[in-house]
């Protein structure tokens, strides 16, 4: 008790130091234990952000249950088996299912460019998710109304009231559907929507029925017809210590699901599990760095402890040795000097945590996110409770070296210089680090793209290498100093300069400030390079500085220019995954980082400016390499009017043959007109095609021979020219250039021999040889238009290919032939696999139409005025979503590497303030020795001025050298770990990394450092100035 | 009176990273019990050394030292503080070298009768008792640093006091005093030794004090020289028959030369021998 009572006394004696050293040993505790709740935090983080990115559907959080129908349709036994696989299941956090019987049938009447396809679902508690805009909800017991989406609706013109009739599942009448309303979502982000978006494409009508609909059915399996349960993920529920018991729970729901139903073995989708394991993942790779990060300020703590402790001790030299000369026992000698540190680490450990929670709650919500739960568990109080220990361990080695010093020694204060015990240290250390260094870059863990986190100790190895190395450089560099100013009378560089090269506390305190200086500079640029790699990154991912989604409209790039008529800040795309294109022969298959291969049909013209290119994506600009692109297009034979006629010239009896042709109007849709039939000489066929006052692409004519002739025809004719009138005619087409080609290239049915298409000065002659009955795969003979060259592509290296011809396939079924004419590393949005196309030699080479080449996205590039997006949607363009660059960055830096940068500069300013504390504890601790000296020249007639000349020269050499030595520790280290370094979750192969460290920033942190370094010193430097006096030398005599 | 100190040619060499500085060169001191003993001498003459000796904070790197019957070469680290923390009072030079500036007055005498494990109602009763005899009593809740050095040498004194030891070396106990406190001082030194019987050998510049003490014995060189006693000046024969005369005697005989000795009934003359050939006078 005495003896506590004696430290305690002795605490508030010392308060000043011990204040310090509280400090110190609360930062150094709160440096660890921010550890454990920062890592697990952002881990969480990183998993909640991975899950909230995560389709809500069954490709992602969601669990689809499916099961095909056979005989009554009805959820009933899927409900039932749901309920009972999924109740009681803990920690499942699937609060409900959404229940849907599911049929695509065809419309009983197929209408040109119309709908192709009428996907009708039921959905248990539909009424409820929906805000009608016109006419009303389905009710139960209407079976055959429907609730139509507004996007669908506008998109293929349906109003309340409007009748489709659909096929019914065999045979039959076919069942009227009636439009019962217009509704939208209230929520489509809702888990009631399971992910899915409106549909607004062309080919399949969404509608929503009762469920009374389907009851009236009796079922095969062949029908289609699907029950489902819909369970949506409660996401608010999901923890990283709550992921793994979930995954448990649903992994047996699911199982007993599957085993324990009466009926058919329902299908079950989830990709929870991957989702689940991705976030995990990419939370774990925090903590490499987070270690690194914490290693490295516990290690400058526990230095600064010991330091302080050893001053400290050191000072309390004449305690010590009244001990040992009262004949207190080692041990009690022990306590006395040991207390007071270990009051001040054990108080030091509440408060580091209590620092570390109120830290990280403040800084939280903006480096995780809001609403994210920081934790401070048993792991952080055992991680304060290690520094703390590690203190108690650094003031008990500083402390031995007083306590076995003899009391004489004591009293003399000849203490002895372990300076070559020291020396041999850092020798041992700096040969450690260089051969850590060498490892990894002999390991390939420092190379370029690899990816491994532990690359991350090689600027930690690096900057304690250098600082070591830096500490004994800058005392040969102050006594080069020496000579020059020997005996010039700069006296204040003189003795500045002494004192740094003969003090080794000096040298300690660089050390320190090299490594505070290293973290701090380290963070800054590591931070500012990963946000600039980041933002490439986002910028490539999306392809320009915002991508407008928007529905398809043939008016669209009127509309764009009307906007943007110089063409350099908006451009027209259409975006078509070929991924999953069953073959796209040609091309390579090589796995792409970026997923499915995409082909972008691009105006080369606006495309090269709009986008976002950067100079190591090709060999060129994109404008240069879009060039060739830009080459004019084979001519296409374009109908405007309303009413079409051929010319053509048959020199010989035709038999009953007619005459058709097929066109496409601009939104692709098929128009046959029927021309009449084939006579003999030259006649002027005519046929109204009222679709195409808008413009239609004549695409192909040809004969049809009706289906009971089977005898052999051989007959040739001449179109000499094509003659369009009626509304909107005005040009006349040409048949000339178009590049007519066989409408069968090769013998099939009854046609013996292909087509003999000739281009005569009179028109295109037509020669065909016909054998046998007509036949469905052959009904008729004559020319296509649009076969010329192949168009030219740019084309991403992943799809490689031997030859420079290649067949793209979209999901359109269109497949065509292109010629590779560049070949870069990254295109903008398609990554390392896709193809860019010029859209006129798309329109040209596609055989069924425009559909795909209705541009589905607007880019916006980076210099687009503000609110030119406003100004596209009052020009009628109808944007559906808005994607920016800014936004998927912003994603990105919630991943699991990106989170370590915020703690990496946190740590720097920790290390930054540790670095303040040092210098002050440099010049404090040696105040009573400095007093002396100072008093000593004092008394010598040295003026006061040039006494704090020589402390600011030592100081300002100090920091500034340490500063120097610090940055250029911090830029090596993120020039040789950085590239190496994870920076993303899916880390592709492209964008290259780019380091370019931000060096006018790092200059400025450095001498923000210096100048914050400087005030501390200043200060410290003004309280010693006043107890240096003459009489001090008494004092320091005694 | 037994003897409680007893050294016989004493050497002490201290060893530095660079040399090695021979410190006592065969000293001889003999204290009996009850005795107040001053050593006097310039600095370097190995008087602290002496003292650091006999409180077994040093080992003699030859010689024997015994120090209330025990063999200060031979005992080890514990016997040593055993040895202090009962038997050896000691008084440093400097006030922060006796105390805790930041303990109060009363518990730095208390902690050095910790290291005894003295029962702490007999710790009480102590410390009042000595801080009354040394006129501190008033001030023994008063934090030591807060002293002055007067009060801050009576407290120290106190303290080494404090766990009744029978021999109090004290090193320079007036060095920083003024002549008023210093006399207190002596004067308390006499009283420990009237009043506790302890012993007291103190090294000390201040003749005064010197002179109050019952020997003055004067170190050069290593040796303990010449002693004073009641006013007169004694030169001290060593065991092996060296003979260190007084500085005004010695200056006398050229360094070096030799003297010639002359055996007279009842004493011994000495007489140098100037006329040498080769030799300085």
């Amino acid at each position: 008790m005495r003896l506590l009572s004696l430290a305690l006394e002795g605490l508030w004696w010392r308060r000043a130091t011990s204040v310090m050293l509280l400090v110190v040993a609360a930062c150094t505790a709160a440096a660890a234990a921010a550890a454990p709740s920062y890592a697990a935090s952002a881990s969480d983080a990183v998993l909640r952000a991975a899950v909230a990115r995560a389709p809500t559907g069954g490709d992602g959080t969601g669990i689809e249950v499916l099961a095909l129908q056979s005989g009554a349709v009805s959820t009933s036994a899927l409900e039932s088996a749901v309920h009972d696989a999924f109740t009681g299941a803990a920690g499942t956090a699937y609060p409900r299912a959404v229940l849907q019987l599911s049929a695509v049938q065809r419309p009983a009447v197929q209408r040109p460019g119309g709908v192709q396809r009428i996907a009708l679902d039921s959905r248990s508690g539909l009424c409820g998710e929906l805000r009608v805009l016109e006419g009303s909800c389905v009710s139960e017991t209407d079976r055959t109304g429907v609730v139509v989406e507004r996007a669908v609706a506008r998109a293929l013109h349906l109003a309340v009231g409007a009748k489709v009739a659909v096929a019914p599942f065999r045979g039959g009448r076919p069942i009227p559907l009636h439009v019962r309303g217009i509704a939208v979502r209230r929520d489509a982000a809702a888990p009631y929507w399971f992910g899915s978006t409106p549909d607004v494409g062309q080919v399949t009508l969404a509608a929503w029925t009762p469920a009374s609909y389907f009851s009236a059915f009796r079922v095969e399996p062949v029908d289609g017809v699907t029950a489902s349960a819909e369970l949506a993920l409660d996401r608010s529920v999901v923890h990283v210590d709550t992921a793994g018991p979930m995954l448990k729970a649903v992994g047996a729901a699911v199982r007993r699901l599957q085993d324990g139903g009466a009926t058919s073995r329902p299908d079950v989708t989830s990709a929870l599990e991957r989702v689940v394991q991705s976030g995990t993942a990419a939370g774990s790779r925090l903590m490499l760095p987070i270690v690194v990060v914490i290693a490295e300020l516990l290690a400058l703590g526990w230095y600064l402890l010991h330091a302080l402790v050893s001053g400290s001790v050191e000072g309390r030299g004449a305690e010590v040795a009244l001990s040992k000369v009262r004949g207190m026992s080692a041990s009690g000698t022990l306590v006395l000097v040991l207390l007071e540190p270990a009051l001040l680490l054990g108080a030091a450990i509440p408060l580091g945590v209590l620092l570390a929670a109120a830290g990280e709650r403040w800084l939280a919500p903006a480096v995780l996110g809001a609403g994210v739960d920081i934790r401070i568990g048993w792991l952080s109080w055992a991680a304060a409770l290690v520094a703390a220990a590690g203190g108690l361990i650094a003031a008990a080695a500083a402390s031995a070296a007083v306590l076995r010093r003899p009391v004489l020694e004591q009293w003399r204060r000849t203490s002895r210089a372990g300076s070559r015990r020291s020396a041999v240290v850092e020798i041992v250390l700096v040969a450690l680090a260089a051969a850590g260094i060498t490892q990894l870059e002999l390991s390939g863990s420092l190379a370029a793209g690899s990816g491994g986190g532990i690359a991350i100790l090689a600027p930690m190895l690096l900057i304690v290498a250098g600082a070591l190395v830096a500490s004994r450089l800058v005392v040969l560099l102050a006594r080069l100093g020496f000579g020059p100013t020997r005996g010039t009378g700069a006296v204040s560089a003189f003795v500045g300069l002494r004192q740094l090269a003969r003090r080794p506390a000096g040298r300690r305190t660089f050390g320190v400030l090299v490594v505070a200086v290293a973290m701090a500079a380290y963070g800054v640029s590591s931070a500012a390079v990963l946000a600039q790699n980041r933002d490439e990154r986002a910028l490539t991912d999306v392809g320009a500085a915002t991508v407008l989604h928007i529905a398809p409209d043939p008016r669209t790039d009127a509309r764009i220019r009307s906007v943007d008529p110089t063409g350099r800040a908006l451009t027209g795309v259409a975006q078509a995954d070929i991924g999953l294109a069953s073959d796209y022969s040609g091309f390579g298959t090589a796995p792409s980082a970026n997923g499915s291969p995409s082909v972008l049909v691009v105006d080369p013209r606006t495309f090269g400016a709009v986008a976002y290119w950067r100079d190591d994506f090709g060999s060129a600009t994109l404008p240069a390499l879009l060039k060739p692109l830009s080459a004019a297009a084979p001519r296409i034979a374009v109908i405007t009017g309303t009413r079409m006629t051929l010319s053509i010239t048959t020199p010989h009896d035709p038999g009953l043959l007619g005459l058709a042709a097929d066109l496409t109007d601009i939104r692709g849709a098929p128009i046959t007109a029927r021309l009449g039939v084939l006579k003999r000489g030259t006649e002027d066929y005519t046929a109204d095609v009222k679709g195409c006052a808008g413009g239609c692409r004549l695409r192909r004519i040809y004969l049809t021979r009706p289906i009971d002739q089977i005898g052999a025809l051989v007959i040739d004719f001449t179109i000499r020219s094509v003659h369009v009138t009626g509304a909107g005619s005005s040009a006349q087409p040409t048949l000339d250039g178009i590049g007519w080609s066989p409408l069968n290239p090769t013998p099939v049915g009854s046609i013996t021999a292909a087509e003999k298409v000739t281009a005569e000065p009179d028109g295109l002659r037509i020669a065909v040889s016909v054998v046998g009955a007509p036949s469905e795969t052959a009904p008729g003979f004559g020319v296509v238009a649009g076969t010329g060259p192949h168009p030219p592509a740019l084309v991403a290296a992943h799809l490689t290919g031997g030859s420079s011809d290649a067949t793209v396939q979209t999901p359109d079924g269109d497949a065509f032939q292109v010629q590779r004419h560049g070949v870069v590393e990254v295109l903008p949005r398609a990554g390392d696999a896709g193809v860019v196309l010029a859209r006129d030699w798309v329109e040209a080479a596609s055989p069924s139409g425009y559909s795909h080449l209705l541009e589905n996205q607007i880019w916006v590039g980076r210099d687009a005025p503000s609110g030119i997006v406003d100004r596209l949607r009052a020009a009628g363009v109808r944007v559906l979503s808005v994607e920016t660059a800014a936004d998927r960055a912003s994603t990105l830096a919630s991943t699991g590497p990106a989170f370590a940068t915020p703690f990496t500069v946190a740590g720097g300013a920790a290390a930054v303030l540790l670095a303040v504390a040092a210098v002050v504890l440099g010049i404090t601790l040696l105040a009573r020795r400095r007093v002396f000296e100072l008093s000593a020249m004092r008394a010598l007639g040295i003026r006061t001025r040039s006494l704090r000349g020589s402390l600011l020269v030592e100081q300002g050499a100090l920091i500034v050298t340490a500063t120097v030595f610090g940055l250029v520790l911090a830029v090596a280290g993120v020039q040789l770990a950085l590239p190496a370094l994870p920076a993303y979750v899916d880390d592709p192969a492209y964008p290259a990394f780019l380091v370019h460290q931000p060096l006018g920033t790092l200059v400025g942190v450095g001498a923000a450092i210096a100048a914050l370094l400087l005030v501390a010193v200043a200060a410290t430097a003004v309280v010693l100035e006043r107890r240096t006096s003459v009489g001090a030398l008494r004092e320091a005599e005694q | 009176m037994s003897v409680l100190v007893d050294v016989e040619q004493a050497v002490c060499i201290h060893r530095t990273a660079d040399s090695e500085v021979v410190a006592l060169r065969g000293a001889d001191l003999l204290v009996e019990e009850g005795e107040l003993v001053a050593l006097v001498g310039p600095s370097g003459s190995g008087k602290s050394t002496l003292m650091a000796l006999l409180a077994g904070l040093l080992r003699p790197s030859a010689g024997q030292v015994r120090v209330l019957g025990r063999d200060v070469a031979r005992a080890t680290e514990r016997e040593a503080l055993l040895h202090r923390s009962q038997d050896i009072g000691m008084l440093m030079q400097g006030p922060e070298r006796n105390l805790l500036p930041y303990a109060t007055v009363r518990a730095n005498v208390e902690l050095a009768q910790l290291a005894a494990r003295a029962p702490r109602r007999e710790r009480h009763r102590r410390a009042a008792e000595l801080l009354e005899a040394v006129g501190m009593g008033s001030a023994s809740s008063r934090r030591a640093g807060t002293l002055s050095g007067g009060e801050q040498q009576r407290v120290a004194l106190a303290a080494a006091l404090a766990t009744g030891p029978r021999l109090l070396l004290a090193d320079e106990p007036t060095s920083q005093l003024d002549r008023e406190n210093a006399a207190g001082i002596a004067r308390l030194l006499r009283t420990a030794r009237d009043r506790w019987g302890t012993t007291v050998l103190v090294v000390t510049h201040d003749a005064e004090l010197g002179d109050a003490m019952d020997r003055r014995l004067t170190m050069r060189d290593g040796r303990i020289g010449t002693e004073a006693r009641s006013g007169e000046q004694y030169a001290v024969i060593g065991r092996d028959g060296t003979v260190q005369l007084p500085a005004d005697v010695a200056d006398r005989f050229p360094a070096g030369g030799r003297a010639r000795v002359v055996r007279r009934p009842g004493h011994i003359e000495l007489h140098p021998l100037t006329d040498e050939p080769g030799k300085r006078s």
